[in-house]
């Protein structure tokens, strides 16, 4: 996860308001910045950063609402963003458990095999029973069932984020936050 | 409004109980999404998913453990008196 950047400029005399606007500028700074990378599917670990960005942004919004109360529409736009990149994570994870199990099977299948080539008769035979049964094994049939079915839901996931946020949808959001924070809320 | 030194501190701590329920949290998600994800499934799926929440189990017994110690820790070294005693002698 890639740490929060760190806000500059933060003044203890200045008015909640105004360091508000500063904290808001940077982490929405921060949000965008992560816009080029996750236009590559590939790159998981900067669409959790994108995440996270959304996040931290989020709670500074909610923090400062009282001062920039146009920020309304915003909080649910992030929430929306949140949501769907933490679906992408959680079926990154889940995958990469597939895999992994996956593998560490494969690797028991791979030393029996090479175990039955040794046996002095008819290793062929012993071989491709090894892998006859590796092939009608429950737990690798589900194994792959389940992964082709949880890149699949990532994929599907993916390109309604892209189509959603990748665009003018990210560009609105942007602006409205940047409107929000030119209408701070008068003191009464 | 807090010295460096007060605020790191603070945060360190308040990290330390953050870690800490994370790792029981994130289980936790995981756990009830497998669950969900297990019903009418074909067999060897459910075998599968089966399989992975006994793991679980385990990861998550040990991440309650550090946890539990995590918050005795702070307990025994006063966390909650000098967290509020920070706020109120920084805040004045």
């Amino acid at each position: 996860m890639a740490p929060a950047t760190r806000i500059r400029g933060i003044k203890p005399a200045a008015s909640f308001q105004q360091n508000g606007e500063r904290i808001i500028e940077v982490r929405l700074k921060e949000l965008l910045s992560w816009r080029d990378a996750v236009a590559d599917p590939s790159r998981s670990t900067d669409l959790h950063n994108m995440r996270i960005a959304a996040k931290r942004l989020r709670y500074a919004l909610e923090i400062f609402e009282l001062c920039f109360p146009e920020v309304k529409p915003a909080l649910k736009d992030l929430s929306e963003i949140q949501e769907s990149l933490g679906a992408i994570h959680d079926l990154d994870v889940l995958a990469e458990m597939l895999r992994q199990r996956l593998r560490a099977l494969d690797l028991r299948v791979q030393e029996g095999a090479v175990a039955a080539a040794r046996q002095a008769d008819s290793a062929g035979d012993h071989v491709a029973a090894v892998l006859d049964g590796a092939a009608r094994d429950p737990q690798r049939l589900g194994l792959i069932g389940l992964l082709a079915e949880k890149i699949g839901e990532r994929q599907t996931q993916y390109e309604a984020f892209i189509l959603r946020w990748h665009g003018p949808g990210l560009d609105r959001l942007a602006e409205t936050i940047r409107d929000a924070l030119t209408e701070p809320a008068t003191s009464e | 409004v807090f010295s460096k030194k007060q605020y790191r501190a603070l945060r360190g701590d308040v990290k330390r109980i953050a870690d800490a329920l994370g790792q029981v949290r994130d289980l936790d998600v995981l756990e009830e999404r497998l669950r969900r994800d297990r019903q009418d499934r074909p067999e060897d799926q459910q075998l599968v998913l089966t399989a992975m929440l006994a793991e679980m189990e385990v990861d998550r017994k040990r991440a309650m453990q550090s946890l539990t110690d995590t918050l005795t820790r702070m307990e025994e070294e006063s966390f909650p008196r000098r967290f509020l005693g920070t706020v109120a002698r920084e805040t004045i």
